[in-house]
């Protein structure tokens, strides 16, 4: 039987002037160097950056490739292509809402996944473990990736202590 | 909240991280020793962490290990942002670090802690740094954590539980009964995550894996995820149960209903794969799949025409319905659907709507790019061999692209595709051919100019009015460079030979070229002048007519040998010349599997999956054989106990005695000498940790008395990766016959051990063999090819009195290209007349070839065949002519026993 458990083989983002990787992370050893690993990458760009070749998805070299472009970046999503070609787009959805929902809908762009790496790459391991999917509810993944924790301790100190000031000055004011 | 982390790192750079030094970074983690620790700088310096190894920077063990001990710090950090990263960076490192077990105490402590987030992560790192030794002690965290009510944990537990089933398989299999409860869990992805691996502990044992499916098809999951895998689950208990019961498909086809695409997709895409399928199934599995094609999501719109164009190679008529919504697709946007959306209607096109096709895809030419107008070609190629009636429209639409804009990669595949329709089809010759006439007024490619003059040359003057063409080809000479003149007056002086009526014109023609400013023009004007007015046409013929019988790179090599051996005593024979490139197809006529069966592949589409590596290993023997044959003469000769042998005779091709992928690989050359036969065998190691000596080859007779062993030369020392040759030879005298037996054969040895690090031997080694396929002695390693002008004329003077005549049949041989090319093979002779050339799905054939003896006399064969009446064996009918009626017997018995 040909495995759906595990879903993506590899992730990566892509810059799309070049081609150069932002991120990647792969989960299997298909690819077991870094040179092996950037020759595929190399790869997938040059037949999915064409212009005019029309977006989402091919097949290359018998990996599904699903893709989604945005001002400056491609971000894709790899599986075996035996996959379930929309299970694989659902995964890379997942990804792309979440980064939204934790952005605040900002632009999706370089500058955001680099400045936010910690929730790019949160967001990532919420997602797939390993190549097997985790979760696939943004809601969810957003939660998990830490962002509706107490909110920071330095902050929380300060207004801590300005609340205690206030009650101690209220309380000297009392006396 | 992106707004917080830029705030504070706007001022740096326009991309915080891009120039991100490892070295700087890995002195930043003293902030983790920092006391008390400020979560935000850690956070800070953990994301960095995480970006280099995302981005591929390597870390060495000492450094990961440094790294993963400080980030153990944190977790004395209330600060549950930081924590999460924590977690990420030791899960990261985890398999790069040493000594990563250390962690596991504080990871067991957070196992009870109240905050699931906490749970859920050190889970994932345990699974990453247990072993079977330390995994039943902390096995109970793995237990409780499964059962637990909180999906975030009960997830991370399940998955971390599928990755262990690798490492300790035992333990985790006791857990089947949590992971059971878990299926009831109120979460979708627990509940997909639990049906994984319930199903991977049962997976060795089929009956509990079946009940297990009908239990659970029963239990209505609701999850997709669950849904789709149960699918697969489903598929795997009828693939291999056979079963009669009807809920596992019946679940199938109700997931075919299902609101989420992927479930519905992965019951139609099962279906579509099922052996005996009921129409009813097929059509509502295709119903989807023709949604599907009219999505506006490209995926879905990719998935449903990739599994139509599979499943139109099994089950052409199912796919129909779909016909008008994939033309739509010709046009998508995304190539990689349009290519698939033609190759399916290519293969489900019938003789009525095939016409309408070819329009539908020449209007949109104009919008894509020469790769994919490549691809198109080759899928249109291969229509004519399946509808040789539409030859005229196939042509046009060649032509078309011809002479539209392109590269000329576009226009010689685009040539090379009208040359085969020619090939294959006759009746196109003349429609082809004025239309080529037009386009070379007007072709921007000398190649391509000179490809068509020859093409006109040989086929021009058998056409109904050779006249016509005549004005075509003066305008070259005429008008164009010296390479288009000089192949124009070839192509004339061809009509001068084939077509009587013009001789006298093509004289006069030619005469005109004779003050042409180029050499090769007038040297050739005046070698055709001077035949014709000597009414040479046996040379005539040898000149315009007859291909160069032999790969030129083995004719240039062989010529460089000739003339480098300084003996002119004999002519150069150019039967001497080895055509082993041969066994290559020629690019023209295709490799009987056409374009079209392999349509999208080609191009890495791979829709198939055609393994590439064996076809790379095949271009290497190629390449191999086409440098070996003409060296062998030499080394040979330089080797002293060959050297008495006289000259070498002939060659056979290498016969691969080892699978390619064994520890020893041997392949084997066989020389012929007058009175010898020396067995050369290329001997290759490839195991890295054994050096061989002393080796060499054993080999037993079928039939002792045919021959006697001459000597064996072994190999010395056989390292690793270097292959080497040993040799056999035995004599055997002409006079009793040719030794055609059989050889077992085994390889001996002596194995010494070798470490792969030092390079230091184990000594002394010990004895060992290996054994090979047999090998073979047959008619035709005696029988060399030779070259006639004229076949037919040639047949016709050998008298009839000392002929051969046998009928045959050869068995399992379904179709006429087949039994042509083992006929070749099994007598090693040339084709003429171009008699290999077999008219597709034709039932009868006639094939002449023509060869020698290894003393060379000169045989003729005529081999008729026809397909018998089951159209499963092939009957063919021999007729062999020669001087010598011994020789006749001797070519029959390569059949014999076949």
């Amino acid at each position: 039987m040909s495995s759906f458990l595990y879903t993506v083989t590899s992730f990566f983002i892509l810059d799309s002037s070049k081609g150069e990787r932002v991120i990647a992370k792969y989960y299997n050893n298909d690819f077991d160097t870094l040179q092996k690993q950037k020759a595929f990458e190399k790869k997938v760009f040059d037949k999915t950056s064409k212009v005019n070749f029309g977006g989402e998805i091919t097949l290359l070299d018998n990996y599904l490739v699903v893709y989604k472009s945005f001002s400056n970046i491609i971000i894709y999503m790899v599986g075996d292509q035996n996959q379930n070609e929309i299970a694989l787009l659902y995964v890379l959805n997942s990804f792309i809402d979440t980064l939204q929902n934790l952005f605040e809908n900002s632009q999706i762009n370089k500058k955001l996944i680099l400045d936010g790496i910690n929730y790019t790459l949160l967001t990532l391991d919420e997602i797939i473990d390993g190549g097997i999917i985790m979760e696939s509810d943004s809601a969810v993944i957003a939660d998990r990736v830490g962002i509706k924790a107490p909110d920071n301790d330095d902050l929380d100190e300060s207004i801590n202590k300005a609340v205690t000031s206030v009650k101690e000055q209220l309380f000297n004011f009392l006396k | 909240m992106a707004s917080r982390v830029q705030k504070k790192d706007d001022d740096e750079s326009d991309f915080l991280f891009e120039n991100l030094d490892k070295g700087q970074v890995i002195q930043e983690k003293r902030a983790f020793n920092e006391s008390p620790i400020h979560p935000r700088k850690c956070s800070l310096v953990i994301s960095q962490f995480l970006y280099l190894l995302s981005r591929g920077d390597s870390f060495t063990k000492t450094e990961a290990t440094d790294i993963f001990f400080a980030a153990t710090k944190l977790f004395q950090s209330k600060d549950i942002p930081l924590r999460r990263l924590m977690y990420l960076l030791l899960k990261e490192l985890s398999t790069i670090s040493q000594d990563a077990i250390i962690v596991i105490s504080s990871l067991t402590k957070d196992m009870s802690h109240k905050i699931e987030l906490y749970r859920a992560n050190a889970i994932r790192i345990l699974c990453k740094i247990t072993d079977s030794s330390i995994l039943p002690q902390i096995e109970r965290y793995f237990k409780q954590s499964i059962v637990e009510k909180d999906p975030h944990v009960s997830s991370a537990a399940l998955v971390s539980s599928i990755h262990l089933l690798k490492v300790c398989p035992e333990i985790v299999k006791r857990w089947a009964n949590e992971v059971q409860e878990a299926i009831s869990n109120k979460s979708n992805m627990v509940q997909y995550h639990a049906l994984a691996l319930l199903h991977r502990i049962k997976q060795h044992d089929r009956l509990a894996v079946s009940k297990l499916v009908s239990n659970l098809i029963k239990n209505s999951l609701r999850s997709p995820y669950a849904q789709s895998y149960l699918i697969r689950c489903c598929v795997e208990v009828i693939e291999e149960t056979n079963t009669e019961d009807r809920i596992f498909r019946e679940y199938i086809e109700s997931c075919l209903r299902s609101k989420n695409e992927m479930v519905a997709y992965e019951a139609a895409r099962s279906i579509c794969t099922f052996k005996n399928v009921s129409n009813k199934e097929i059509n509502s599995a295709v119903g989807v799949l023709q949604n599907f094609l009219n999505s506006t999501k490209p995926t879905l719109r990719f998935a449903a025409v990739r599994t139509l164009n599979k499943l139109a190679q099994t089950n052409p008529t199912a796919v129909i319905p779909c016909n008008l919504d994939m033309e739509n697709l010709i046009t998508d946007t995304n190539r990689s659907i349009a290519t698939l959306a033609i190759t399916t209607l290519l293969k489900v096109g019938n003789e009525s709507n095939v016409e309408r096709l070819i329009k539908q895809i020449a209007n949109f030419l104009g919008d894509i790019n020469d790769e994919f107008k490549i691809v198109v070609v080759d899928a249109i190629t291969s229509l004519s061999q399946k509808f040789p009636k539409k030859y005229k429209h196939l042509i046009i639409f060649l032509n078309k692209i011809l002479r539209d804009e392109g590269t000329l990669q576009l226009k010689q595949a685009t040539l090379d595709a009208i040359l085969t329709v020619v090939n294959n089809i006759p009746e196109s010759k003349e429609i082809a051919l004025t239309e080529l006439c037009d386009y070379i007024e007007d072709c921007d490619f000398p190649d391509l100019s000179v490809q068509i003059l020859h093409l006109i040359g040989q086929e021009g003057p058998l056409t109904s009015s050779p006249a016509q063409y005549m004005r075509y080809i003066y305008n070259r000479v005429l008008l164009d460079g010296g390479i288009i003149r000089a192949a124009a007056v070839t192509s004339i002086a061809k009509f001068g030979l084939l077509y009587e009526p013009m001789k006298e014109k093509v004289v006069i023609l030619l005469q005109r070229c004779l003050l042409d400013e180029d050499d090769e023009v007038r040297d050739r004007a005046t070698l055709y002048l001077k035949l014709f007015k000597e009414n040479d046409v046996r040379y005539l013929n040898k000149v315009l007519m007859d291909d160069v019988p032999v790969p030129l790179n083995n004719l240039q090599k062989s010529l460089e040998l000739y003339l480098h051996q300084g003996d002119f005593s004999e002519p150069f024979d150019i039967a001497s010349v080895s055509t082993v490139v041969e066994t290559y197809q020629s690019p023209l006529l295709g490799d009987g599997k056409s374009p079209f069966s392999t349509g999208a592949s080609k191009k890495g589409d791979s829709v198939t999956g055609t393994p590439k590596s064996n076809n790379a290993s095949n271009n290497n023997n190629n390449n191999e054989e086409s440098s070996g044959p003409e060296s062998f003469a030499t080394k040979l000769s330089q080797i002293p106990q060959f050297s008495t042998f006289g000259k070498l005779l002939k060659s056979s091709e290498y016969i691969e005695l080892t699978e390619t992928e064994t520890e020893y690989v041997v392949n084997c050359v066989k020389h012929i000498y007058r009175e010898h036969i020396v067995f050369q065998f290329n001997c290759t190691n490839t195991l890295n940790e054994q050096q061989l000596s002393n080796v060499s080859v054993k080999m037993v007779p079928s039939d002792p008395k045919l021959l006697k062993y001459e000597c064996s030369i072994p190999i010395d020392v056989l390292p690793y990766g270097e292959p080497q040759q040993c040799y056999v030879a035995i004599r055997y005298i002409p006079a009793n016959g040719y030794p055609l037996c059989s050889f077992s054969n085994a390889l001996k040895f002596k194995v010494k051990e070798v470490d792969p690090s030092t390079g230091e031997l184990d000594e002394p080694g010990y004895d060992d063999q290996y054994s090979l396929e047999r090998l073979e002695i047959v008619p035709k390693d005696f029988l060399n090819r030779a070259f006639v002008g004229n076949f037919s004329e040639e047949w016709k003077k050998m008298s009839e009195d000392t002929q051969l005549v046998q009928t045959f049949s050869l068995v399992g041989v379904k179709s006429i290209d087949e039994a042509v090319k083992q006929i070749i093979k099994t007598l090693g002779m040339a084709p003429a007349e171009k008699s290999e050339v077999v008219t597709p799905k034709s039932a009868k054939h006639i094939l002449y070839l023509t060869g020698k003896s290894l003393n060379n006399q000169l045989i003729y064969v005529r081999a008729r065949m026809k397909l018998d009446q089951s159209q499963t064996n092939t009957d063919v009918e021999l007729t062999i002519k020669s001087d010598d009626e011994s020789l006749n017997d001797f070519v029959i018995s390569a059949f014999i026993e076949k």
